[in-house]
């Protein structure tokens, strides 16, 4: 059984890598090949000009192609996947043209920020949309007139539609901006509009405060898709699967039917869910932190895109996929110990 | 088929849907080929009215009906520019009879303004062709000869936040006495000179004035007024924006810089507007001015159908080309979706082995990989290589070659279950090839699945559109949903109500363009399962 539980995660893993794999070639693709073949000189990237400035045309075109060289741009496609792969694999994004910092050094400023959102927001929606989606598929079950199931439905389905940025202008004009409430951005948090200087646990405690709207948007806008199928997969099990119509001949009480036999069942595609929601979460966190202004990777990365700062994009795009593959490595973990079809290797 | 549609169309929830996509489909094309400005973000069309003016209807409110709408005099163009020789009677002259003046007014026909530079605002109308009004003033006189030209006109609304008065004036001849001209308007309360011009004689005049000739002196010293020119057309303007290049700021001290609107129309009644020409004389004299371009402007607080943003840009006009460019954007790439996805759906399902496992690896990265990610770097990387000029066109692209994957997964899955079958076994068993069962006999079983999946797909593209447009990464320096938000950002405060007419209506569109699309698309599944 054990053997069957180590092999099943095996195959996840290597499967996630390939994945990773593919999306460092994507990027290779993309930010070379792409452009290369259009007819666009990859040394611009990394000098991090764009325009050519009629004055300075010379001396910009030389250090273009001194980019070129040094960066050995112009070697053989194999060779330079093969370098790409490797650097990014080390972490070695190169430096940021904008910032003028190794990449990896402003990521590393910017990523904690928008982990704690999008990792507690993770956490938020799953269990609400758990808790709501028992409520709902209880109330549907049991109840009469089905009122929790309505409004519990009606609420996810209406939090589902809203887009993400609409919402969010209303509650950052509102409550952070209008009411006070809430800061207006982080650094007001943390350094009180550069008159304080918060430490301790009233730094964290700040911290918390200045996240808090941001988690709830993401909140708001990520629990629905889950609440329903969690919802529907209950209600469907509970109606129709054998096991179930068993658990009760063999007298069962109504609680164990439930929550050991339909709920545990509905679990395993709501697992399979949270994958899909981790990439809408962090759709939605370049929102929330432009809306309220939390410096994370979501702005680095949309500045990085109109500024054309394509080592940092690189590097950005990369670490997202990697945060993501490890959330969905985990959630492997997860599924295999719910599902013991996978420990018992069937 | 033709039964499935049919039930289709009879049920509520499809017919809510169709309607609301209907209402769209209307909007983002008839509406938008009426908007007046295809794009209101040009500065060109900015002032059409005030600033953060409330739509119009919000005049059968009570406490919105005193609100003033657009006043402009002369109301019509050919009156503006003096294209009609009644132009003139628009305005009335009167003469003083100071020193036996003698004022001629008269249309003329072939001379007109020339030369002009560009217009700096767009409420400024610069008109260089023929047609002006000729004012000859002569006599005989040590004392100072003023001629009005007024208009009159009944104001009944509130103060408005902002007005404008411009006229061209040229002095063709000017002999023996200096020239001031002003823009003024008067009411009961008082004259308000908006406007003031002079040449070098008669700012020496006007300066030489017992009680204001300091005051005058004061604005004559301020280096961004231009003097009057002799033998060329000058522009006379007054902004409320730029109350501190108004002679009243300078003369009416009792006037607030920062309420120059509320105080000159404090009170409703009779208000004159008019221009005031001054000639101070030395003995014989004889002035010929040429004017055309006469204009006040009054800006409305309430315009339109949806009023207007923080510029002064008409919001219907945004909203209407707004809605057809996500309507373009959404149809476009669920188009390309559409082929894509049902293709390569098509091929992993029937196909299986080894492209099918390929397919599917592939489908399971679009899905998993944040899109917005992949969508900022093709869009880069597209932007960078400058593959195509044209935006809406560059983002259907993108969209359409990124957003496939759902498509192909669930048609993979459905031509699954349709292989199965027995009719298509015995097909194949009956010689039929690959492509032949794919088109006879999967493709039908698939179809309204399919459609139903395109109309889910339509409202994501257009938010994943507008989210671009929102991140400043998509569509840029022309209206569309995502702008239209972003740009509400930093200009919603109490004072301007959040702007709750460009607010609400955005929003809800994206909200409602989703729901329609999702009841068609529901309601299309569910019939789809009875069928089969």
């Amino acid at each position: 059984m054990f053997v069957v539980t180590v092999r099943f995660i095996i195959g996840r893993l290597i499967n996630r890598l390939i994945t990773l794999l593919m999306l460092v070639l994507f990027s290779f693709l993309v930010f070379e090949l792409i452009p290369q073949s259009l007819g666009f000189k990859l040394g611009f990237f990394f000098v991090g000009i764009t325009q050519l400035n009629p004055k300075t045309a010379q001396a910009q075109l030389a250090a273009v192609d001194a980019a070129e060289q040094a960066y050995g741009l112009n070697a053989p496609i194999p060779i330079r996947i093969a370098k790409f792969l490797y650097n990014l694999f080390t972490l070695h994004f190169g430096m940021s043209p904008t910032y003028k910092e190794p990449v990896l050094t402003v990521i590393s400023q910017y990523l904690p920020n928008t982990l704690v959102l999008v990792t507690v927001s993770l956490v938020t929606t799953s269990v609400i949309s758990i808790v709501l989606g028992v409520v709902a598929a209880k109330s549907f079950l049991k109840s009469r007139w089905k009122i929790g199931d309505k409004a519990a439905s009606l609420t996810s389905i209406g939090a589902y539609f809203i887009p993400a940025f609409w919402l969010g202008i209303i509650m950052y004009v509102v409550l952070a901006a209008q009411l006070h409430w809430f800061p207006i951005n982080l650094f007001f948090a943390l350094r009180g509009g550069g008159l304080h200087n918060y430490t301790g646990v009233e730094y964290y405690l700040r911290y918390l405060w200045a996240a808090s709207l941001p988690i709830i948007l993401l909140t708001i806008v990520g629990f629905g898709h889950r609440q329903q199928l969690i919802r529907n997969n209950i209600i469907e099990e509970y109606n129709s699967a054998g096991y179930v119509m068993y658990a009760r001949a063999r007298g069962l009480d109504e609680s164990t039917v439930f929550y050991r036999h339909a709920f545990r069942n509905a679990l395993l595609p709501w697992v399979t869910q949270v994958g899909l929601d981790v990439a809408f979460l962090i759709y939605g966190v370049f929102f929330v932190e432009i809306i309220f202004q939390f410096p994370g990777l979501g702005i680095v990365t949309t500045e990085a895109a109109t500024s054309f700062d394509i080592p940092l994009l690189i590097g950005s795009t990369f670490l997202f996929s990697v945060y993501i593959l490890v959330v969905l490595f985990a959630l492997d973990f997860v599924y295999a110990l719910l599902d013991p079809r996978v420990r018992l290797g069937e | 088929m033709d039964n499935f549609t049919i039930n289709v169309l009879k049920r509520r929830d499809a017919q809510v849907g169709l309607a609301i996509i209907l209402f769209f489909v209307l909007v983002g094309t008839v509406g938008a080929a009426l908007a007046p400005y295809k794009n209101a973000y040009n500065p060109s069309a900015y002032y059409v009215a005030a600033p953060n003016a409330l739509p119009a209807w919000v005049k059968i409110f009570p406490g919105y009906s005193k609100l003033p709408a657009n006043i402009i005099l002369p109301a019509t163009y050919p009156l503006q520019a003096f294209k009609v020789p009644s132009a003139v009677d628009y305005w009335t002259v009167t003469d003083p009879g100071v020193g036996g003046a003698n004022v001629v007014s008269t249309y003329t026909a072939g001379f007109g303004p020339t030369g002009l530079p560009n217009p700096g605002a767009t409420y400024t109308l610069l008109n260089t062709a023929n047609g002006s009004e000729l004012i000859s003033i002569g006599g005989s006189s040590d004392a100072p000869v003023t001629v009005y030209l007024t208009h009159s006109f009944n104001y009944t609304y509130e103060p408005p936040k902002m007005f404008y008065a411009q006229a061209l004036v040229y002095p063709a001849q000017v002999e023996g006495a200096g020239l001031a001209v002003f823009l003024y308007i008067k009411s009961s309360a008082g004259v308000y000179p908006v406007a003031l011009m002079a040449d070098p004689q008669g700012e020496a005049a006007l300066e030489s004035n017992p009680q204001l000739g300091s005051l005058y002196a004061q604005y004559f010293a301020n280096p961004t007024l231009p003097p009057l020119i002799h033998s060329s057309w000058n522009l006379l303007e007054g902004i409320t924006t730029a109350s501190t290049l108004m002679p009243l700021y300078y003369l009416n001290r009792s006037v607030s810089v920062y309420s120059v609107p509320e105080t000159v129309f404090s009170h409703t009644g009779e208000y004159t507007v008019g221009e005031l020409i001054e000639v101070f004389p030395h003995g014989d004299y004889s002035v010929r001015l040429y004017q055309s371009d006469i204009k006040f402007q009054i800006f409305g607080s309430v315009y339109g159908l949806m009023g207007t943003d923080p510029h002064g840009s008409d919001v219907a006009s945004e909203y209407a080309t707004s809605t057809g460019v996500a309507l373009e954007i959404g149809f476009g790439s669920a188009a390309i979706v559409m082929v894509i996805g049902v293709f390569l759906g098509l091929l992993a399902g029937y196909l299986g082995g080894l492209v099918d496992n390929v397919l599917l690896f592939v489908f399971d990265f679009l899905l998993l990989i944040p899109g917005l990610i992949l969508l900022i770097d093709l869009d880069t990387t597209f932007t960078i290589a400058h593959v195509t000029p044209n935006r809406v066109l560059l983002l259907i692209i993108i969209l359409g070659v990124l957003g496939w994957a759902g498509v192909s997964r669930i048609v993979r899955s459905q031509v699954l279950t349709v292989r199965s079958r027995s009719y298509v076994q015995a097909a194949q068993a009956m010689g039929g090839g690959s492509m032949y069962i794919l088109r006879r006999h999967v493709l039908p079983h698939t179809a309204a699945l399919i459609i139903a999946l395109v109309t889910y797909m339509v409202p994501a593209l257009v938010i994943a559109d507008a989210g671009l447009d929102f991140l400043s990464l998509g569509i840029t320096q022309r209206p569309t949903w995502g702008n239209i938000l972003s740009n509400l950002i930093n200009n919603m405060t109490p004072t301007n109500g959040y702007l709750w007419w460009i607010f609400i209506p955005v929003g809800f569109s994206i909200i409602l363009l989703s729901v329609g699309f999702y009841l068609v698309g529901t309601a299309i599944q569910e019939e789809f399962s009875r069928f089969t």
